[in-house]
């Protein structure tokens, strides 16, 4: 299982110094639209690289937005990567962006939106692709339980799971169910890739990417790492950056759980 | 004349609860009355009434605070300068309308900072209009209060390669 974390720009030293205790690098599809791709091709001489979109709205009903698939597809010719990831989520509706991953309903109709818009992405950039949970504090009713929704999505679409352990915890806290049952249901050869990251601790959970990872989400990593094939584990660090050895802490806590598998 | 039918679905409607405020203390009162305002189609009316407004309310409040580090990422000093009040200050802003350019987003929130007499760093402003403008060169005269003093600055901005570049030097008047 390859350890890796998120790139940004601020990590860059401090990734830079760990040599080959981080085999892998995401990167945000978003943040290399209109620059960065030499960067893209240097990193990929070092590091495992994947592709992670956030604005691409897989899960809206029509046609894919021409112009970031485009670009998309640039950041991916720059990087070669290993695989791409996006999410079931919807972020747009018509001309409304919402700025945010928003739920869809787990359906047959989602079913076939994500499916078609999944089969499309890897086409164009050849690529396997794999599909990332999102956390939500709205649940839209639908007919089919998540984990069978996320088994039929990637059978259908011949795509792999980014299981993001830190969503699924806070989902599991916020609307009251067991996780590891949660993943239980999950077909285990689908699961190729982990996010994890701390989450805010509050009435409700927050997915705020800025905390140390807590020993709960250690234990759920652990466990996932035990029952699935999994091949990376992604630090997903995005703000509150600590100091270099906090970081380290960090790094260590997902050998921890690599040690699982 | 004949009415046409239903056609809003179920992520349209869900898109428009989330960025409409009014919209979902209308919906907590009578979820009924919003589907036939929205106009929502027959088979997403059911989810569509099952939808709980605490959830909305939840799901909205995270949008909006996206939003909010979006802002907070562009002009750091401004929301530092307003410590606990600067989410506040933009949940007032962000009540108004739904932005969907987050340069946009960021100008507009100054504006509102400025019309409404809040502390605004003059330097943090100059960057978001040169931003939301798409302006290739701009310069600035500003006047800053530092450590109890107050400086002269002048304010150079490029765009270059894509990225927005600044030069500020403090002057001697």
């Amino acid at each position: 299982m390859l350890v890796g974390i998120g790139y940004r720009r601020e990590l860059a030293p401090w990734i830079q110094a760990r040599g080959n205790a981080i085999q892998c690098l995401e990167i945000t599809a978003e943040h290399f639209f209109s620059q960065g791709h030499q960067t893209l091709s240097e990193l990929a001489d070092h590091y495992t690289l994947s592709v992670h979109g956030l604005s691409l709205s897989l899960g809206s009903p029509g046609p894919l937005k021409a112009v970031l698939l485009k670009q998309f597809a640039r950041v991916v010719e720059a990087a070669q990567p290993r695989w791409i990831s996006e999410h079931v989520a919807f972020t747009r509706s018509g001309d409304l962006e919402l700025g945010h991953l928003n739920p869809v309903p787990a359906t047959r109709q989602s079913i076939d939106v994500v499916v078609d818009h999944a089969r499309e992405l890897m086409e164009r950039c050849g690529r396997p692709l794999l599909l990332e949970n999102i956390t939500s504090h709205l649940r839209l009713p639908g007919d089919l339980r998540e984990p069978d929704f996320l088994n039929e999505i990637c059978s259908s679409a011949g795509c792999g799971l980014l299981l993001d352990v830190t969503n699924l915890f806070i989902n599991s806290r916020n609307h009251g169910f067991d996780p590891t049952d949660w993943v239980r249901q999950l077909n285990p050869r689908i699961i190729e890739q982990l996010h994890i990251v701390g989450y805010m601790p509050g009435e409700r959970l927050e997915d705020s990417h800025g905390e140390a990872i807590q020993d709960e989400l250690i234990s759920l990593a652990s466990f996932i790492a035990g029952y699935a094939p999994v091949q990376a584990i992604i630090l997903e660090r995005d703000t509150n950056f600590p100091s270099p050895d906090l970081l380290d802490v960090e790094l260590q806590k997902l050998e921890r759980i690599r040690s699982h598998r | 004349m004949k009415e046409s039918a239903p056609t809003v679905d179920l992520l349209a409607a869900v898109a428009g609860l989330l960025t409409e405020p009014g919209l979902r203390e209308v919906f907590a009162r009578n979820s009924g009355a919003v589907a036939d305002q929205l106009r929502i189609r027959d088979s997403d009316r059911a989810a569509f009434l099952q939808l709980r407004p605490g959830e909305l309310e939840a799901q909205a409040r995270t949008l909006v605070r996206k939003r909010y580090e979006n802002a907070r990422a562009a002009i750091p000093r401004s929301c530092e300068r307003h410590r606990d009040r600067a989410w506040s200050l933009f949940e007032r802003y962000a009540r108004s309308s739904w932005i969907n350019s987050s340069r946009e987003d960021v100008y507009r929130f100054c504006l509102f900072l400025r019309e409404n007499n809040h502390e605004l760093w003059q330097r943090e402003f100059h960057r978001a209009a040169f931003d939301r403008f798409g302006r290739r060169f701009a310069v600035h005269l500003v006047t800053e209060v530092t450590d109890g003093r107050r400086r002269s600055i002048c304010q150079f901005l490029l765009r270059w390669a894509g990225r927005r570049h600044e030069l500020s030097f403090y002057l001697r008047l």
